[in-house]
């Protein structure tokens, strides 16, 4: 047992807290839609996992000040955030801290003036609010978290590093209680980004399917609350993180290995650090982005770390889409509902198996006392990363 | 505890700092530009000239001072490689950007898009050294290179790893420098006094070994996100290590006004101009001083020991570094 989790809270295209968004994964409703609060010219030619309240709306229901520079990276993060603290009912001290992650960070603001702001005084605020470090900063003042804050910005990993280094500190003693996780909006940049690599898909995604066309962006946050074994002793502790690994493809800027060998090693090294076997992983909630590159890497990745004996495994991002430095939390979150609910998610979407291998993921809901659940996040720059999640009665 | 050491370094930056002896004869930037370019290396020398052309200037730069800093080191196999950078490659941002709005969304091409994630240079790097190992890249404004700093430092001191490549990076782009002195927060027409930018990239590998060429020994980092009282985060952090500021024989900052206790302070920033992960520059000053055992012209140095390098930004963060002569 390594680190204890006592809160988590989340925001997705499935729910705006953790009860919205479990009760969404057991009645197999997924989240994907149309775009509705950005006007791009890509709006019928993709498909979201939008949050569906728009910036002021949620400034209001945060009660915030709506004349603050509040991006709505930050605005997600915060709403996750505040349920995860709230249900780990913490007192924020000297020894809590906050690391989150994000890729977008106040772009989604930016991208509107950036060109513009000489004759937009107005707006001119968001200027300094569009680097990744504000997001966080925002974040941590909200809590009132003043000790150690930062963020980290690996891609479509990032939201479990962050995880992954709150477990290491609390491990070492750095840290009594820190929250964890990540969060990213829609945009311009990265919808036009994604399509300009000709990886979106104008259907819902397919992951682990033979005809899968690509992913749909999702927005999202998601936190995490660890904390030492002195201050989980007289709380109830959702499930442990057991074990983590991050490793480096070092293939390509954004394609994956063909061998999956980055997401391989993540993988073993997770295994390895939770002093566990393979074959004791009974759920791996799978990066499963549904491009044709992702899964066919992931899924040779899988079939080596578990000698061709693949636990029952899932994408649930044709749920949420891909949250992209969000991901990793909120697939956290998922894994700990899985643990605590005795649950394991579908692979919603899914007809044809990969000609590759025979390699069938969850279609439905399975009822499973599960003791470890494996997590995979893999994103640009090679960046793998796996983490391992125990059950309280592990 | 393992300690941890500083065992290669290289830095890029408006000064002449590939160049090790250089520092003693530096001069202050005149500020009377907004942005101070970097003394180039020859890229040529250590990437493609088809290469060259996609990079901007952040992988560039970062690219030259790993590999130099590696050199450096004596080439050690890496356990990690990590980066922080506050703005990351804003260029590509920009490009990308400008893209979108030019042509209207359509036709555009995802170089520039690929190369703007905050982990590219760490993925670069890792790629040129086909580089399985832990890769992590921190993005959290003046907070961003401390962050990868202490990453590094906590592996080490654990027993997690023995060989650490760290790095900070940035660049700017010519939107976000109209941008920024449009706020004042840098200097511009409207506000002459803010602070003139510059960018680099400072490497260091870090190892739990002593060796000949050791420049200095990274003896504590922390980091707040806000205080109200920095001389207490100084006080406690020095108490920690069981020290006072009597211990420190001078104070390295990016503050222009600091005053504790009278003791001796240089400001690297009039060095290297200012950026997020200017504290490089200032890692960089500190752990050839102490190696050296002399400091820039205009500085008096009788024994150097104990440099503490102190950073604070408006934005929120406040840092403080120790290095210890070895």
């Amino acid at each position: 047992m390594k680190v204890g989790i006592t809160g988590m809270g989340i925001i997705s295209a499935i729910g705006n807290n953790v009860n919205e968004n479990l009760q969404a994964l057991l009645e197999a409703k997924s989240g994907i839609s149309t775009i509705e609060h950005i006007s791009t010219l890509h709006k019928d030619a993709i498909k979201v996992g939008e949050i569906k309240y728009s910036n002021e709306e949620l400034i209001e229901l945060l009660n915030l000040n709506p004349e603050s520079n509040y991006t709505r990276t930050s605005l997600l993060g915060i709403w996750a955030a505040r349920e995860a603290v709230a249900q780990a009912g913490i007192k924020i001290d000297s020894r809590t801290g906050f690391i989150s992650a994000t890729s977008v960070g106040g772009m989604d603001r930016s991208e509107n003036y950036f060109f513009d702001y000489e004759a937009l005084p107005e707006k001119q605020k968001y200027i300094l609010s569009h680097d990744a470090g504000d997001v966080s900063f925002k974040i941590a003042n909200d809590l009132g978290v003043s000790d150690f804050v930062t963020t980290i910005s690996t891609a479509c990993s990032s939201g479990a590093n962050a995880i992954m280094l709150g477990a290491r500190m609390i491990l070492a003693g750095e840290l009594d209680t820190v929250i964890v996780g990540g969060t990213d909006a829609l945009s311009k940049f990265t919808i036009n980004g994604f399509k300009s690599l000709m990886i979106l898909s104008d259907t819902e995604n397919t992951p682990f399917d033979q005809n899968r066309k690509g992913l749909n962006l999702g927005e999202g946050a998601a936190y995490l609350v660890l904390e030492s074994a002195k201050r989980t002793l007289d709380k109830n502790v959702l499930g442990y993180v057991e074990g983590w690994g991050n490793a480096n493809d070092a293939y390509h800027q954004t394609a994956s290995s063909e061998t999956g060998e980055g997401a391989a090693l993540a993988m073993k090294k997770a295994i390895q650090g939770a002093g566990i076997s393979p074959r004791e992983i009974d759920y791996v909630n799978a990066h499963g982005t549904a491009t044709v590159n992702n899964d066919l890497s992931e899924g040779r990745a899988l079939l080596e770390v578990f000698s061709q004996q693949v636990p029952s495994f899932s994408s649930t991002k044709p749920f949420t889409g891909h949250t992209l430095a969000a991901a990793g939390a909120i697939e956290a979150v998922y894994s700990l509902l899985a643990l605590r609910e005795k649950v394991q998610f579908p692979n919603l979407n899914f007809s044809s198996p990969m000609e590759e291998f025979s390699l069938l993921p969850l279609t439905q809901l399975r009822k499973f006392a599960n003791r470890y659940v494996l997590s995979n996040s893999f994103g640009f720059g090679g960046n793998c990363s796996s983490l391992i999640f125990s059950s309280v009665y592990a | 505890m393992p300690k941890v050491y500083i065992n290669g370094t290289a830095c890029i930056s408006a000064q002449d700092s590939l160049n090790k002896d250089a520092f003693v004869s530096m001069k202050a930037l005149d500020f009377s530009e907004i942005y101070y370019p970097v003394q180039s290396p020859q890229y040529k020398d250590f990437i493609s000239p088809a290469m060259i052309r996609r990079m901007g200037n952040a992988v560039k730069n970062g690219m030259v001072a790993s590999k130099l800093a590696l050199q450096d080191a004596g080439e050690p196999e890496l356990d990690a490689i990590i980066t922080g950078t506050g703005l990351g490659c804003i260029k590509d941002s920009e490009q990308f950007l400008a893209g979108i709005v030019q042509n209207n969304e359509e036709h555009l091409t995802p170089t520039s898009f690929i190369q703007s994630t905050h982990n590219t240079v760490g993925a670069q790097i890792a790629l040129a050294l086909g580089c399985k190992a832990y890769n992590m890249t921190y993005s959290q404004a003046t907070l961003s290179m401390p962050s990868a700093l202490y990453d590094a430092f906590l592996q080490i001191k654990v027993g997690e790893s023995k060989h650490i490549l760290v790095g900070g990076i940035d660049e700017f782009a010519p939107v976000t420098l109209k941008n920024l002195g449009l706020v004042g927060y840098i200097k511009s027409k409207a506000y002459p006094l803010a602070p003139s930018v510059s960018e680099g990239a400072s490497f260091f590998v870090l190892e739990p070994e002593k060796k000949e060429q050791s420049y200095a020994e990274i003896s504590g980092i922390k980091m707040l996100s806000k205080t109200e009282n920095p001389i207490a985060f100084v006080h406690s952090f020095l108490a920690s290590l069981d020290l006072t500021l009597d211990d420190i024989d001078w104070l390295f900052t990016n503050q222009s006004q600091l005053n504790w206790q009278g003791k001796s302070t240089l400001n690297y920033k009039v060095y290297s101009g200012e950026f997020d992960t200017d504290i490089g520059f200032g890692i960089w000053l500190a752990a050839h001083a102490l190696k050296q055992q002399r400091l820039p012209e205009g500085h008096d140095s009788t024994e150097l020991n104990r440099i503490l390098i102190y950073t604070a930004d408006s934005r929120g963060g406040h840092c403080l570094i120790l290095l210890t002569k070895c």
